[in-house]
């Protein structure tokens, strides 16, 4: 069920064609922090080494100017967001409360209540969600092509890492396609023509 | 009958004590009072089109503090303690094939944000708007107008794109109004609701996503000294145990 949902979320986000230009930040300043992410026992060079899982052989993220540092940043604000540990105005979340892990699962109560909650703690919902709160600071998702996929299986290490850290802040990235979050679902998109009502 | 029908219709006007979770809708057939401390929500579900035509939908609030950009969560014990704030706001759709559908919902005074929403039947909304969302403030005696909302399962995009699943929102207060019509005194205290975007606050939901209103007023982002404020408190007295700021929302005694 979390997957789905989840799903359900990202077909919101649209992939479009490399050669689009990217679009302003989407209000990012809503979540964007000017203070140091407080509160984390994580040095820089663990943040580091976590947030280069989310720079795969098959995609990575990529906002035109942004340097490594800002991108390491990002995504261990969004770790925190996506933990619950952290609101993304920027104050930490220090008490733990059922209520605020889901008011959802809280009103619900009972066996279904429960299957909610444990959802939200699952890992892959919280990849989901992180990767959504990356989109929604403007980060873009980069899906390499097959070919640069199996040149990155040869590539010693380094090489590679320096080839994401260049991407990650290009105008041009390489790639496939380019998924960016998107407002549909406040803002209604152009529709096609709607079927005949049934009878 | 008639006494039963007129013991029936009173029982019906008796302003009903705040609830900590409003899920139940006021119906606005019936003469409804609305206690001193209470004010109301207005939230429409409108169908305009064939994709949304026959959908259903649900969507809900969360108690919330402006200040600390933070929704406040239903305490522990808020039952015990005789708290009547309203913590938790749930509309959904129930005629799926009205063109539109009015939702009063009778609550405490207070800020609320918009949760999350979702197309669909079940009741259940499993989003939460909290990278960024919108607010707004229901005094005592005000019908707060938020809107309507659409919903859209699988709808065809025009450009080919990927299914459109939404709850896109709109706003159409003389409607809103109009539909009080039958109750004056409703009508009398109707208020288009003064949205603010900006309203970040705790991700708890299962699907952590925003909900941008286009043009509405924005909430001052917290300073680095609110945010250094608002941890130190929190250390000292946490705020989600202790409940409610209570300068800004006081606890409720129930009327009995």
């Amino acid at each position: 069920m979390p997957a789905l949902l989840v799903a359900l979320l990202l077909q919101a986000a649209e992939p479009a064609p490399l050669a689009a230009p990217p679009p302003p930040a989407a209000d990012a300043t809503a979540i964007t922090t000017e203070t140091p992410v407080p509160a984390s026992a994580d040095s820089p060079e663990e943040i580091a080494k976590d947030s280069a899982r989310d720079l795969k052989d098959s995609r990575y993220y990529n906002k035109p100017g942004a340097t490594r540092a800002d991108y390491d940043k990002d995504w261990q604000e969004c770790r925190l967001i996506a933990r619950g540990s952290r609101t993304p105005g920027g104050s930490p979340v220090v008490v733990y409360n059922p209520a605020i892990i889901s008011p959802a699962a809280a009103a619900a109560g009972g066996l279904l209540g429960g299957l909610i909650a444990g959802a939200i703690a699952d890992g892959e919902t919280r990849r989901a969600n992180r990767r959504s709160c990356l989109m929604y600071r403007g980060w873009r998702v980069v899906e390499v092509t097959d070919a640069q996929e199996k040149l990155f299986l040869t590539m010693p290490d380094p090489e590679r890492e320096a080839w994401f850290n260049r991407m990650l802040g290009s105008d041009n990235p390489e790639g496939k396609s380019v998924t960016r979050w998107n407002n549909d679902f406040a803002v209604t998109p152009a529709l096609a023509a709607a079927p005949p009502p049934k009878p | 009958m008639r006494l039963t029908l007129s013991l029936l219709a009173a029982l019906l006007a008796t302003p009903a004590a705040a609830q900590l979770s409003v899920t139940k809708p006021t119906p606005l057939e019936l003469p409804v009072t609305m206690a001193p401390h209470q004010g109301a929500l207005l939230v429409a579900f409108r169908r305009p089109d064939g994709w949304s035509a026959g959908k259903s939908g649900t969507i809900a609030f969360a108690r919330y503090d402006p200040a600390r950009h933070d929704m406040i969560a239903r305490p522990k014990d808020a039952k015990k303690n005789g708290d009547t704030n309203t913590y938790w706001i749930q509309a959904s759709s129930k005629d799926r094939k009205a063109a539109l559908e009015y939702r009063l919902m009778l609550v405490s005074a207070g800020d609320y944000v918009l949760y999350g929403a979702a197309p669909g039947p079940g009741g259940m909304v499993m989003n939460s708007f909290c990278y960024n969302s919108v607010t707004f403030r229901v005094n005592a005696g005000e019908v707060v107008y938020f809107g309507d909302v659409t919903p859209y399962i699988a709808a065809k995009r025009a450009d080919g794109g990927p299914f459109y699943f939404g709850m896109p929102w709109s706003w159409h207060p003389d409607e809103a109004k109009a539909a009080l019509a039958s109750q004056p005194a409703l009508q009398a205290a109707f208020k288009p609701g003064e949205l603010k975007g900006g309203a970040s606050y705790s991700c708890s939901g299962q699907m952590m996503t925003a909900y941008d209103l286009p043009g509405l007023p924005r909430l001052p982002p917290l300073t680095p000294e609110e945010k250094a404020k608002i941890a130190a408190e929190a250390l000292v007295a946490p705020p989600r145990q202790a409940g409610p700021n209570t300068a800004q929302t006081p606890i409720l005694v129930p009327v009995r």
